[in-house]
């Protein structure tokens, strides 16, 4: 996307850590290579590096594989190939795409997604032979088919590997083993902070948790193992297809593999061809036109290769819905089940080619970001409602932002207030999906409580007695507790949603202004940021400065009812820091300090752009230190893998090497857990909202 | 609505100026002296008086008793003339001044509460500078007029009667003593504020508030809810600053609805309170700063960032800090 390119290389080193780490040297030595030359031909590649055209070919198949490079041949004889950085980066995040998809739709769902991510795409065939093995092959793999991430990936992976023209891909020698496995265990680190979110999913953690230590020893595992089996092939395509309707996983299509310049290109001579008979249009009007244009058209391209193929019946879409509903409330209230429904599943195309969606998991990102912000600014059962609220809208929400927008106009005043009816959401959308045992009068006024629930009395402590029985509360009492909720969430600064109609006889509608909270968010971890880089009063001052523009020391006292001379300090600090700029005017033809206006300010666009820098070299440094953390023990690592070693620690390993190794996986675990939080901070940062002129 | 400047002496009326008798004046001068001090007199009210006999002489005897420095003439803001008494004492002070000392004076006290700026005065008498310092020493000797500092442009000398509170333009209003934020006072009033906002738009109520309380719970956990009210009715300005002035809780300052909102802002800005519409606040749950992903591993807090790189002297294994984060999350383990 556009405002990747231009990002500076802290980005490239970082991906090329990435990609090291999951696919291995030679996948990594080649994109190395390609972010060096940038777009560039298979021949042009070879003279930059020196790899063998063998070796390269090889590298870029795996590459390709995984969608970590855009190809594109104009010219049928030369193919150019270009980065992705937008899908390179993702590589961190697929943990964390399979807890969100487990956090929505159960485990089975996101086991589904793991496979995915291993094969980069997969057609649906490839799936169904991963999970069900044709008789022909070990028979004796069936009985461990679900087993969690570690076990079945490789094995998938190895099945597709032999009957894949990939087989490029797993077949690279020393990093295949050893790259899925690290690949398994990250998983489960990304996936740790995301816990301390929702309480439900703190007992799956622990579950998981008891899953990979007691992964050997199957009497315990077999049980809790069967559950997420996937059983049938029908509801294996029932999956798919529920992640596909919600747009987490999508048909690979030909304009996946353009680069955003290629697609520009192609999208602009396209207009050019059949609008303007092949001329470049001369006036203004219509130069701006062409842009407009070109936008639409790459929507097009784009919104095209991103339909879900299973719509044909609209009739049905609905129900599909509902599908999806059950499976969050299963996840809400943890009370019953989830059983696949008894229609017969959609009639897979066994040769669609399906990969997964990255720009689905921001959105995911932003709701989750947007539910912990309220529960620490309002409570926990008013973000459980938000939470229930952001699922629903997310089904129509592909992506955080639109990258490639219409040219602003000057909204007219009608148009303003409208919005899209699918991001309208009343109270009586959620309150099927809310668990009838939360307890919606908790996080309430009691007064307001009793406004709803009458025939209760407040007691002394401030406790309502008797206690009203939430299962018991009438649905017209839960839309209304329901609604004051949502109201306490418009009345925040933060407007987390706003309020749209309240037509007679119907519910209040609501729509939630993303782009605004997104900045809003964005602004909040600058404060953050500089409340524990500098201090407070720091904070302060830039908040000062958004307020009120440009300012000169007297006037910046006068904000912050401080005296100048305090603040003098802190406008230094934090610009020798990046966070406020400053300038010098002067009042009279000579440059002297004395009668210049010493002027400070803060443009939020800059700071923005900053802070992510400095969050990528972060992460940068975390990989480093990981790399520098295995080198130590390298010796010790070899050892503790050698198969024989493997389940018989005890055995073969001295209590010193044991415990070197219990740390080491410690200092490991931590140094992921903490490139994961700094993986949110990215999202909140770049992924929420798109670049916008500074406000 | 203070006169603005003043104006020339109303014009001299000869035949009615040979029948003003020095008996007329004290008359006139104590007649206007019953009225509180400071009073604005206009022609009229004089006239009403009854003691000239024609408004010829009684301009005779107003120009009389200004030329004596008893009585001042100003112009209303209407361009209407009128006078103002001054005491007997400062007239025969400025009676005693040199021609210099009474210019200055008369520059400064027009100024009234707003001051003036000392090379503006030295500008607008065409003294040198050396004078007008002796010249306004003078006068700050004698107790007539006193240097403040304005508190928009610190090393800005600014004159003004002694008797005169400087308009808080300069002075800086409540929240400023001596030119400087009085920081003691604006904590104390501004965690007053913070106290009596919370009270207002929050409840501690037990979590779990509508279960059957525990036997074990003497003391329930407390967490804040937004209180059951419109946001209009949040406390505003107006509200806080009531509740500030009825508990007295600030003597000898006066505190208007202007700057008590300065203050609000103020601490919007320090994130103690949330503006929740345009006159209405509450104050923030939880005003904490967060961490985030960045500042919570070594390098977001880092002072040689900058310097750290791939290669060199700082780098990711070399860094100290690093393994001081390492065992620190190990020891929390």
């Amino acid at each position: 996307m556009p405002p990747l390119q231009r990002d500076p290389p802290i980005l490239q080193e970082l991906c090329i850590l990435l990609v090291n780490d999951q696919y291995g040297e030679l996948a990594s030595k080649v994109f190395s290579v390609l972010c060096r030359t940038g777009r560039s031909t298979l021949a042009a590649l070879a003279r930059a590096s020196y790899l063998t055209g063998k070796q390269i070919k090889h590298g870029l198949v795996t590459l390709i594989q995984q969608h970590l490079i855009f190809h594109y041949a104009a010219d049928p004889r030369v193919t150019f190939y270009e980065i992705d950085w937008q899908q390179a980066y993702s590589l961190l995040r697929y943990g964390r795409m399979a807890s969100m998809i487990e956090h929505r739709y159960g485990k089975k769902a996101s086991n589904i997604l793991l496979n995915l991510v291993t094969f980069g795409h997969a057609s649906v065939a490839d799936l169904n032979n991963a999970y069900f093995p044709p008789p022909d092959t070990d028979s004796d793999n069936e009985s461990e088919d679900g087993e969690a991430n570690g076990s079945t990936l490789p094995k998938a992976a190895a099945y597709v590997a032999n009957h894949s023209l990939h087989s490029l891909t797993n077949g690279d020698g020393p990093m295949t083993n050893s790259g899925s496995k690290t690949n398994g265990a990250k998983k489960e680190n990304t996936f740790l902070p995301n816990n301390n979110v929702a309480n439900s999913s703190v007992n799956n953690k622990a579950k998981r948790v008891s899953d990979t230590n007691a992964s050997h020893d199957h009497e315990m595992a077999d049980a809790e193992e069967d559950e997420n089996n996937i059983r049938t092939i029908a509801e294996l395509h029932e999956l798919i297809h529920l992640l596909m309707l919600n747009g987490w996983i999508v048909r690979v299509n030909a304009a996946h593999y353009l680069s955003p310049g290629d697609t520009h290109e192609i999208a602009r001579q396209e207009i050019l061809e059949e609008e303007y008979h092949g001329n470049m249009p001369t006036g203004t009007k219509d130069k701006d036109n062409l842009v407009g244009q070109v936008a639409r058209r790459k929507r097009r391209i784009r919104d095209e290769a991103l339909a879900a193929p299973h719509c044909q019946s609209r009739k049905r879409k609905r129900e599909d819905r509902e599908l999806d509903r059950s499976s969050k409330r299963l996840k809400t209230m943890g009370v019953d089940q989830w059983t696949p429904r008894n229609h017969p599943g959609p009639q897979d195309d066994e040769t669609l080619v399906v990969r997964v969606n990255m720009e689905k998991l921001s959105v995911a990102m932003r709701t989750e970001h947007l539910v912990r912000l309220v529960e620490k600014r309002l409570s926990k059962v008013t973000a459980k409602i938000y939470e229930a609220m952001l699922w629903t809208l997310e089904y129509n929400q592909p992506r955080c932002y639109e990258p490639w927008p219409d040219p602003y106009v000057r909204p007219d005043p009608a148009a303003a207030t409208y919005v899209d009816p699918s991001l309208l959401i009343t109270a009586k959308d959620i309150v099927k999906i809310l668990s009838r045992h939360l307890d919606l009068c908790e996080g309430l006024d009691p007064e307001a409580v009793l406004e709803v629930v009458p025939g209760h009395r407040i007691e002394e402590k401030g406790n309502i007695a008797p206690p009203i029985k939430p299962f018991d509360i009438p649905f017209k009492q839960r839309l209304q507790l329901i609604e004051k909720h949502i109201w306490q969430l418009s009345f925040d600064p933060f407007n987390f949603v706003t309020w749209h109609s309240s037509l007679n006889g119907k519910c209040t509608e609501w729509h939630i202004e993303y782009d605004k909270i997104a900045k809003t968010m964005i602004q909040r971890e600058v404060d953050n940021t500089i409340g524990t880089r500098a201090d407070k009063l720091g904070v302060k001052l830039v908040r000062a400065l958004k307020k009120k523009g440009r300012l000169d020391e007297m006037e910046m006292g006068e904000a912050m009812m401080m005296n100048p001379n305090d603040i003098r300090a802190i406008v230094s600090d934090l610009a020798m820091k990046g966070f406020v700029q400053t300038q010098e005017i002067p009042k009279v033809d000579r440059r002297e300090s004395k009668l210049s206006w010493h002027l400070a300010w803060f443009d939020l666009q800059r700071t923005r752009e900053k802070l992510l820098h400095d969050t990528y070299k972060g992460m940068v440094r975390l990989m480093q230190r990981l790399a520098f953390e295995k080198e130590q023990v390298k010796e010790l690592l070899a050892k503790a893998e050698r198969s024989d070693v493997v389940g018989n620690e005890d055995k073969y390993l001295s209590p010193g090497e044991r415990e070197a190794l219990k740390r080491f996986q410690g200092v490991e675990e931590a140094l992921w857990v903490q490139l994961g939080r700094e993986d949110e901070l990215v999202a909140i940062l770049r992924d929420f909202v798109g670049p916008f002129v500074s406000v | 609505m203070p006169p603005e400047s003043k104006t020339e002496p109303p014009p001299d009326d000869e035949s009615a100026l040979a029948s003003v008798g020095p008996s007329k004046v004290d008359a006139l001068y104590s007649k206007c002296a019953e009225a509180p001090q400071g009073t604005f007199f206009i022609q009229r009210e004089l006239a009403s008086m009854q003691i000239a006999e024609s408004t010829g002489q009684l301009l005779a005897l107003l120009q009389e008793l200004t030329d004596r420095h008893l009585m001042k003439s100003l112009e209303l803001h209407d361009g209407q003339p009128c006078w103002v008494l001054r005491t007997r004492e400062e007239a025969e002070k400025l009676r005693q001044m040199s021609a210099d000392e009474r210019l200055l004076y008369q520059m400064i006290d027009d100024a009234q509460n707003d001051g003036v700026w000392s090379k503006a005065l030295r500008a607008r008498a065409g003294l040198t500078p050396q004078r007008t310092n002796k010249v306004l020493k003078a006068l700050e000797s004698k107790g007539l007029v006193k240097a403040i500092t304005n508190v928009k442009v610190p090393n800005k000398k600014m004159y003004l009667l002694k008797d005169l509170e400087p308009s808080p333009e300069i002075a800086g209003g409540p929240w400023q003593t001596d030119g400087e934020y009085d920081l003691a006072l604006i904590h104390a009033v501004s965690n007053l504020v913070e106290k009596y906002v919370r009270e207002k738009t929050w409840k501690q109520v037990p979590v779990g508030m509508n279960r059957l309380p525990q036997d074990i719970e003497e003391n329930p956990r407390m967490h804040s809810v937004p209180r059951n009210m419109s946001i209009q009715l949040y406390p505003s300005a107006k509200s806080i600053l009531r509740y500030i002035t009825e508990g007295q809780f600030i003597k000898e300052k006066r505190i208007t609805e202007g700057y008590m909102e300065e203050l609000l802002d103020m601490m919007t800005l320090d994130g103690r309170l949330e503006k929740m519409s345009a006159t209405t606040y509450r104050t923030a749950r939880d005003s904490s700063f967060g961490m985030n992903g960045f500042v919570e591993a070594p390098c977001g807090t880092c002072p040689v960032f900058d310097l750290c790189g791939n290669e060199g002297e700082i780098t990711a294994s070399t860094c100290a800090y690093f393994t001081e984060w390492i065992d620190a999350r190990a020891e929390d383990r």
